[in-house]
């Protein structure tokens, strides 16, 4: 009933739109130098998405546009871009002249082409940036951050249920990504098992982009070793005249019968600006491609308010309190549910531009990132005997102070980041049938704290052919926890790490430098080569005796690891051509010293806490391991009708050296082998992609067909007895149909024919070698309206 | 003006029709017993009670109810000394017979029911 009132309200709004008397907007394009008219430009209209192209005569027209605010780009493969912005009233035809400036052919045209149209930009840096606009998730059932970046090249998402996957880059996770949201906020999730990753803690109805930088050469962004994904979410901006914008979101998904809201109200005025909005998601289980039903099931509201001023020209403050909840959410291969996760999100951005002839831009961030996350065994078989509660506060704070200098042609980034994480929490375990309810609690973390401070400078310049940056940062990192203690019942003391012993600290530097090389016209070579230093993250230093990792053993931290050293070269070569379109192909390499993973300790040295466990595994550094793997990319030109993307990825990880411990057939440890060049588990196998698309009525109605092909992943971990995972490809199907000015609809079907099938970074059921399977064929839509 | 009564609406709509995680009324029964019998529950704050009835006959029956959550604990139990007598414990939520649990000729022994309400 809820989705039919729903539905009734956007129709009537939609017909209301419809009688509006409608206005135009046509002009003419001309060479500065010749004037002569420019044919087959784009002229975009930003607000909309819609594109047209000049005719011979360099004319263009919009018919049919309600009245309101546009803004008008121009591109053209040998001209610069040109931006306008106009206001039309009803009834209105606006006739528009614009005169183009010509310029050699340089690659940025593509940045500035791809960024709007493609979630693969070809980048100017020497290393490999994705970039995700918020129009190409909106072309999606997306539902959660996680799960959407598995979308893109050689991303892949550890799923563990229905939602809330953790992202993989090229076989990096968990801390050996910086995951960050608007330039520098962090969050550390609060459970152990990491069911809520940092973008579990975002909502993707809120966010306007997601930049993700490969390799470990971003080194503005904090201590970066795998790669950096930054999160951006909607912001208001000031504007000349005052206006209101309102966003809404209707969403729903078949078979796990999805339900998602959203709506977001902005005011813009030149001094004062704000954003307000909110939204919910409401998912049942998915039913896989075998009609089992998977209990996935998952609601999540959120909240956010942002004031901004501008107190100067060229200055803003922008004020952000954000609350994102997560209720009843199901992972059916973790021990635990989620059953309550309130994150509350604060932060303050001060920017500056055009400061004084010394300085081009100056920003400084400060925020609080405040996870409360419960977890608990309520819902599963055994909770009629134990019921186990777990309660964890997950507290970052931190800031970033940059400042961007114009330094002898080229352009420096130098500034200080902090960030401080803070980490409490415990088990509780009911007897719920013995007498007297007797309540057992172990801590899982005591006092946690760990405290980055890090310097970083990046330098850019171009050089006649050559464009180079080069970054460096160095951190000076510190841990700290209260004394640990853990208590058996039968044993007694189990473990105990007096306060002396789990202080940890680190001094670290990070270098990266990179080069593109103009070869010809149309091909560029790029070369960077970077040495990323990260600390043992929270989990590593003191994590007590819990399963947490992909095999059955518990898990002890060590306050004592070395950090662990990403040192990768990155080789990419890019050809843009007007007629052939964009093509990028990369090959990486990296090795990683001083790997951090587990190794068993004894029995006599440590005992572990959880039943049915195969004993206990201590953090460590293990050596060497290597990732190395390659990216391809190509899109058609833009201003084709008919459109093809195509991507392909593989990544190959081993350890040097690793023991694999010799089970019987009790499930018992009897002896190990040392094992070399054993694959890495939870690597993505090789995977190609191929979409096409077709721009019917100026770009209105899109239509695309994915269709999507993952080979077996054969090359997996001995030691860990990570299983084999069979390929398979599923065909997808998706629109986006742009009605007018204030409706759009995205729509279209997942998994077409039902496959059942899953991916390697899945999870396994808990409690046997079942597989998470991925949903089966799911039809879904998404209606959007803005005023 | 349209356009607040546009936001209003479909605020109204979206966050209206959530729906409540709505309470679950929870009542203990203690029945069929005889003579003195000790009694611990769970409340509706999650602390022990205890108290000890003295029962006169096998209609008396005691009871105790409250309004929780779904996934909250529930837990009764009983214990009785006079070998002649018996008990009955049970949970009912919204007025069903959730868990239930009867001894007889057990003096000494402690009878539970428990378990969580579930979603």
């Amino acid at each position: 009933m809820k989705n039919f009132v729903l539905l009734v309200v956007f129709f009537l709004a939609f017909l209301a739109t419809q009688s509006q008397e409608k206005s135009s907007i046509s002009g003419n394009l001309i060479d500065q130098q010749t004037s002569q008219p420019v044919a087959n430009a784009e002229i975009i209209l930003i607000e909309d998405s819609i594109i047209t192209t000049s005719d011979d005569n360099g004319y263009f027209v919009f018919k049919n546009l309600p009245k309101g605010y546009y803004s008008i780009r121009i591109r053209h493969i040998a001209y610069h871009d040109v931006v306008k912005k106009i206001k039309l009233n009803t009834g209105e035809n606006i006739d528009l002249k614009f005169t183009l400036t010509g310029k050699s052919l340089q690659l940025e045209e593509f940045i500035v082409e791809s960024e709007s149209e493609t979630d693969q930009i070809i980048s100017k840096l020497p290393y490999i940036e994705t970039s995700i606009v918020k129009r190409e998730m909106d072309k999606n059932a997306s539902r959660d951050v996680g799960d959407f970046l598995r979308s893109s090249n050689n991303i892949g998402g550890i799923r563990k249920g229905g939602t809330q996957l953790d992202p993989v880059v090229r076989g990096f996770k968990y801390s050996q990504l910086n995951i960050q949201m608007n330039n520098g906020q962090k969050i550390e999730g609060g459970c152990p098992n990491r069911m809520d990753p940092a973008t579990a803690h975002v909502e993707i109805e809120d966010i306007e982009k997601i930049e993700v930088y490969k390799g470990p050469y971003a080194l503005r962004y904090g201590q970066s070793f795998g790669g950096v994904i930054n999160l951006k979410t909607v912001r208001p901006e000031p504007s000349d005249s005052f206006q209101i914008h309102i966003n809404a979101l209707k969403g729903y998904e078949s078979n796990w019968n999805g339900n998602k809201e959203q709506l977001a109200v902005q005011g813009e005025s030149k001094k004062v600006f704000f954003n307000l909005s909110g939204g919910r998601k409401d998912y049942g289980n998915y039913k896989d491609g075998n009609s089992n039903e998977v209990k996935t099931s998952f609601k999540k509201y959120n909240y956010k308010g942002q004031l901004g001023f501008v107190p100067h020209k060229n200055h803003s403050i922008i004020m952000t309190y954000e609350e994102s909840n997560g209720r009843d959410v199901s992972f059916p291969t973790l021990p635990m549910d989620e059953r309550k996760d309130d994150t509350r999100l604060i932060s303050l951005d001060y920017n500056a531009g055009d400061i004084t002839g010394l300085i081009n831009s100056f920003n400084l961030k400060l925020y609080n990132s405040d996870v409360r996350h419960e977890m608990d065994t309520k819902e599963r078989p055994f909770s009629d005997t134990t019921v186990a509660v777990s309660i964890i506060n997950a507290l970052n704070q931190g800031g970033r102070l940059e400042a961007g200098i114009p330094l002898s042609k080229g352009l420096l980034y130098a500034g200080v980041d902090f960030e401080q994480i803070k980490k409490d929490g415990e088990r509780t375990k009911t007897m719920i049938k013995q007498p007297g309810l007797p309540v057992k609690r172990e801590q899982l973390w005591n006092n946690a704290e760990i405290n980055n401070f890090g310097v970083f400078a990046e330098y850019s310049i171009t050089l006649g052919k050559f464009e180079l940056v080069a970054a460096s940062r160095l951190d000076f990192n510190k841990g700290i926890s209260d004394s640990i203690l853990v208590m058996h019942p039968m044993q007694g003391e189990i473990f105990h790490y007096s306060t002396d012993s789990i202080q940890s600290e680190y001094i670290n530097f990070s270098i990266s430098a990179g080069a593109n090389q103009k070869i010809t016209q149309n091909l560029t070579l790029s070369l960077s080569l970077g040495r990323g230093v990260r600390s043992p993250d929270m989990t590593e230093r003191y994590i007590i005796l819990l399963p947490i990792g992909y095999d059955k053993f518990d898990y002890l931290g060590d306050p004592q690891l070395k950090p662990e050293t990403n040192n990768q070269a990155d080789l990419t070569v890019k050809f843009t051509s007007h007629k052939i379109g964009l093509l990028q192909v990369n090959g990486f390499y990296s090795l990683v010293n001083d790997y951090i993973t587990g190794k068993r300790l004894p029995p006599s040295i440590q005992k572990p806490l959880t039943q049915d466990v195969l004993g206990v595994k201590q953090f460590y550094n293990a050596g060497n391991a290597r990732f190395r793997g390659f990216e391809l990319t190509y899109s058609t030109p833009l201003h084709l009708k008919f459109g093809i993307k195509l991507y392909s990825s593989y990544t190959c990880a081993t350890l040097d050296k690793v023991h694999k411990y010799i089970l019987n057939d009790q499930g018992s440890v009897v002896d190990d082998v040392e094992l070399e060049n054993d694959a890495l588990t939870e690597i993505p196998p090789f995977e190609s992609k191929i979409v096409v698309h077709y721009r019917f009525f100026k770009g209105k109605f899109i239509p695309q067909l994915s269709y999507r092909i993952v080979a077996a992943q054969n090359h997996v971990s001995e030691a860990s007895y990570e299983q084999e995972t069979p390929g398979f490809s599923v065909i997808g199907f998706s629109f986006t149909y742009l009605f007018n000015k204030y409706f759009t609809v995205s729509g279209g079907v997942d998994n077409i024919f039902d496959k059942a099938y899953y991916e390697h970074l899945n999870r396994n059921i808990i409690g046997s070698n079942g597989n998470l399977y991925e949903p089966g064929r799911v039809f879904f839509v998404n209606l959007f309206f803005k005023i | 003006m349209k356009k607040l009564i546009f936001v209003a609406f479909v605020l109204l709509v979206i966050f209206a029709c959530d729906e409540e995680n709505s309470p679950v009324k929870v009542q203990y029964r203690v029945s069929d017993a005889y003579a003195e019998t000790h009694i611990s529950y769970q409340n509706e704050s999650g602390s022990l009670e205890s108290e000890t009835i003295n029962f006169q006959s096998a209609e008396d029956t005691w009871n105790y109810s409250f309004e929780a959550k779904h996934g909250d604990i529930v837990y009764i139990s009983a214990q009785y000394a006079d070998t002649a007598s018996s008990v009955n414990i049970s949970i009912l939520l919204d007025g069903k017979v959730y868990k239930e649990k009867y001894s007889e000729s057990e003096p000494g022994k402690i009878i539970t029911v428990s378990g969580t309400i579930p979603f």
